[in-house]
Formats: structure tokens, C-alpha cells, sequence
């Protein structure tokens, strides 16, 4: 064999053997890729229908518990004016019912509430987050609100993208925190929304909770990244927790 | 192969590659006879390259999953046969292997299966392994990233009169090719397991 054609033939073999290693590298990183897809979508399909069992429970406690235990005292507090026979009830036995029925409607908007905050639908989302600081307020966490997004309101389903982060987050800080208050902020700029809570709690090691964040997190951050918006974590052991997400400036639309 | 595609009705792309295997099969056996004949058989290889680039693209065309890629894949299909056409008449010679066209086609079919493969795995949430178009598109992948240096290759061996080389090179050529027709025959499988199974759990429209 001459010695191009030798050196030839060496080249093809070389040629060959790369491109057949680099093609299988290719598939294989492929299938690894969709693999890990797969199972990180699984885990947290199964994780999503553990929680919505979860909420169904609650809300099913929350009914049997108190709202069907206040209505059947209101059905007998009825049956024994019934019994009773007076032509005119006495006045402070209907001011109790009349109270009772308030604080049950009180009980039943608050459910509605939770389930899907008719503010942000009517009001819009900077109002939607002023009632959701007064109702931790209710609960024992100071809420500081601040927006500032001009004459500009957010578009849905980033509204309510934006309103479950809030959520959750103080939900977060009064679990989990330690801490008496939180920051609540919302502000526009040219470039996109931005939604902030921060607290001044014991805060955590975001890199040690990575690979076991809770569901709520995961939710929100999934949740951000449906409307092309990201969530980012910042926190350290004594440091306090700043939860921020954030979505292009296309989600505002002029009021 | 045969009895798998009497079983069930294949889909487009499937029936596309089908195609493609039978022709290639023949256009083997016609070499194989001209070259018993002692007559020249080179101008086959050139006249199966548009038909084979054709018939993939059209395959992995109907694989996409953004109607844009759809569109660009289909549209590479002219724009193939115009350079093909142009590097034949011009470039190339009948009486040796098409070297540059030859080349390009193989290029642009790693690139649309890399591209296929790569898109359509981002969003799957059933397991890969049992997908049609990625065994085609892994089989693509695999052959024709070395039948891009086969025809140069061949070419030079064949202007040096290095016979006995030229045998190994298209040894090895052979085994890919029943490589990659072996990847076409366990496609058609998994679509005949995924069709009696009662179909995919694909979140992207199912095509295969």
C-alpha cells in the first residue's frame, strides 16, 4: 500500500470513528436529557395532585367543620322560635341570628377568597395585594404594600401569576420565617413587572433546599415560567428571604 | 419488516421511510447487477440522491413540531434538488462517486434530524425509546454523518486504483446501512406496539 493511500485510509478510519462516537454521543445525551424531563415532570405531577387533593380536603373540612356546624345551629336556633309560638320573636334573639348569618357570610366570602380572590378580577392586581397584606395583617404579619406601576395595569394570567407568588411567599413568612413583617412590592418599569416580598426571618440555605423545594415554590416558579416570567430566590441563614418574579413589559397594558 | 407493516396501517412519515428502504434496496441490487455486468453503475448512485434526500426530508418534515421548522424543512427540498442539480452538471462526474452533492445531502439530513430530535425531546413526556421518529431521526443520524466522508473517500481510492481498500470502506458503509435499517424496522415496531397499546401520552400533536 503506498504511503498517501496508507495514510488515507487512516484519515477515513479516524473520520469514521469520530463521527460515529460524536452521532451516539449526540442520541445519548438526548435520551439522558428527556429522561431527567420525564422524571422531574412526573415528580411533580404526583407532587401537584397530592396538593390539590390537599386543598379539597381542606375546603372539605372547612365546610363540614364550620360552615354546615353554624348553619344547623342557625336551623335550630330557628326551630326553637318555631316551637316557641310568639307572634313576635324578641328582638335580641333575631340580632343573633342576624349576627350569626353576617359572620357565616364573613366565613363563606373568605373561602371564595382563597379558592380565587374575586379582587383581582374586579380591582385589579395592586388592590388584590393591599386586601392580601390586610389579611395576613388579620393573621399576626405586618405587611408593608407598595406599587408602583403607574397608570398601567397587568394583564391576566400574569395578574394572577403575580398574586398566587405574593401568596404564597407570605404565606411562607409567617410559617416559616419568624418574622413579625414582611415587605410587599410591586413596581413597572420599561423593561418588565417586578413583585418582591421580603422578611427579616431566620431565612434558609437556598442551595441545600434546591433539591427539595416544596411544592409551593416549584408551583410558583412553574407557574411564572407558563407566562414567560422567572422567579428567583435570594436567602441566607439569618440573612432573611427575598422572593422576586418577574415578566416582560408586554404584560402591561395601559389602563 | 413486512409482516409488521401488514399488521397496521403506518402513518406518513413511516410509510415515507418505508418507501425509502424498499427503492434503496433496489437501487442496490441494480448496482450489484451492472457491476456483475461489468457496466458502469455510478450514475445510479447520482440519480438515487434526490429521490433519498426528498423522501427523508418529507419524513422528518412531517415530524416537526413548530410549523415554521415544518415549512423551512420542506422548503430545503427545491433548494436541495436546485444545488444538486447545479453541483451534477457541474461539479461532478458520472463515471465517479458525487462526492459534493452527495456530501451536502448528508449534511443537511444530519442537521433536520439533529434539529428533530433535538425539538421534538424538549417537550415529550412519554419515554423516548418508544417513539417512531426517534429511531428514524437516530438512524439518519448515524449513517449519514459518515456517508458524508464515504464519497470523497471512495473518490480518491477510486483515482489511486486502491480496490481492496475501496471493499473495506464499503464493508463498513454496509454495515451501517443495515445499522440504520435496523433503527427504520424497530420504528415501525414501536408504532405497531403504540397503536395496540391504544395510542401516546405526547403532549406535542402526535405525527408518528
Amino acid at each position: 500500500m503506498p504511503t498517501g493511500t496508507n495514510q488515507l485510509w487512516w484519515i477515513f478510519v479516524a473520520a469514521t470513528l469520530v463521527g460515529l462516537i460524536l452521532s451516539l454521543a449526540f442520541v445519548a445525551s438526548v435520551v439522558i436529557q428527556q429522561r431527567r424531563f420525564l422524571a422531574a415532570t412526573r415528580g411533580f405531577g404526583g407532587r401537584l395532585l397530592a396538593a390539590q387533593e390537599e386543598e379539597r380536603a381542606w375546603l372539605a373540612r372547612e365546610l363540614h367543620d364550620d360552615i354546615i356546624q353554624r348553619v344547623a345551629m342557625l336551623g335550630h336556633e330557628l326551630e326553637s322560635l318555631e316551637k316557641d309560638g310568639a307572634a313576635v320573636p324578641a328582638p335580641t334573639r333575631l340580632a343573633a341570628i342576624r349576627g350569626e348569618l353576617d359572620d357565616l357570610a364573613g366565613g363563606i366570602r373568605g373561602l371564595a377568597h382563597r379558592v380565587h380572590p374575586a379582587a383581582l378580577d374586579h380591582l385589579g392586581l395592586p388592590a388584590a395585594l393591599v386586601q392580601l397584606g390586610s389579611e395576613f395583617q388579620a393573621q399576626g404579619l405586618e405587611v408593608r404594600v407598595s406599587v408602583a406601576t403607574g397608570a398601567r395595569t397587568v394583564r391576566e394570567p400574569m395578574a394572577t401569576a403575580l398574586y398566587r407568588v405574593a401568596q404564597e411567599s407570605l404565606r411562607n413568612v409567617l410559617r416559616h420565617a419568624g418574622a413579625g413583617s414582611a415587605d410587599l412590592r410591586l413596581r413597572a418599569d420599561a423593561d418588565g413587572i417586578t413583585l418582591e416580598v421580603e422578611d427579616g426571618g431566620v431565612g434558609f440555605d437556598p442551595s441545600a433546599a434546591a433539591a427539595k423545594l416544596g411544592l409551593g415554590l416549584t408551583s410558583l416558579s412553574e407557574r411564572m415560567k407558563l407566562v414567560q416570567g422567572r422567579v428567583m430566590i435570594r436567602s441566607a441563614p439569618g440573612g432573611g428571604t427575598r422572593v422576586t418574579a418577574w415578566a416582560p413589559s408586554r404584560e402591561l397594558e395601559p389602563a | 419488516m413486512a409482516a409488521a407493516i401488514r399488521a397496521r396501517p403506518l402513518s406518513l412519515p413511516l410509510r415515507l421511510v418505508v418507501l425509502y428502504s424498499a427503492v434503496a434496496l433496489v437501487e442496490g441490487m441494480v448496482l450489484w447487477y451492472l457491476t456483475a455486468q461489468n457496466q458502469r453503475n455510478l450514475w445510479l448512485v447520482h440519480a438515487f440522491t434526490p429521490f433519498e434526500a426528498t423522501v427523508l426530508l418529507l419524513a422528518m418534515s412531517r415530524w416537526q413540531v413548530r410549523e415554521l421548522a415544518r415549512l423551512t424543512v420542506v422548503l430545503c427540498i427545491p433548494a436541495f434538488l436546485l444545488l444538486w442539480g447545479i453541483l451534477t452538471l457541474r461539479a461532478e462526474s458520472l463515471a465517479e462517486f458525487p462526492q459534493y452533492a452527495k456530501s451536502a445531502e448528508a449534511i443537511l439530513l444530519v442537521a433536520v434530524a439533529a434539529y428533530t430530535l433535538v425539538s421534538r425531546s424538549r417537550s415529550l413526556v412519554a419515554p423516548i425509546l418508544s417513539q417512531p421518529w426517534f429511531w428514524v431521526t437516530s438512524g439518519v443520524l448515524i449513517y449519514f454523518s459518515f456517508l458524508a466522508i464515504l464519497n470523497p473517500v471512495a473518490n480518491l481510492l477510486l483515482q489511486r486504483r486502491e480496490f481492496g481498500l475501496m471493499l473495506w470502506v464499503f464493508g463498513v458503509n454496509a454495515v451501517l446501512i443495515i445499522v440504520h435499517n435496523l433503527f427504520f424496522a424497530w420504528a415501525i415496531r414501536c408504532q405497531q406496539e403504540r397503536t395496540n397499546s391504544g395510542g401516546s401520552s405526547l403532549r406535542q400533536p402526535s405525527l408518528a
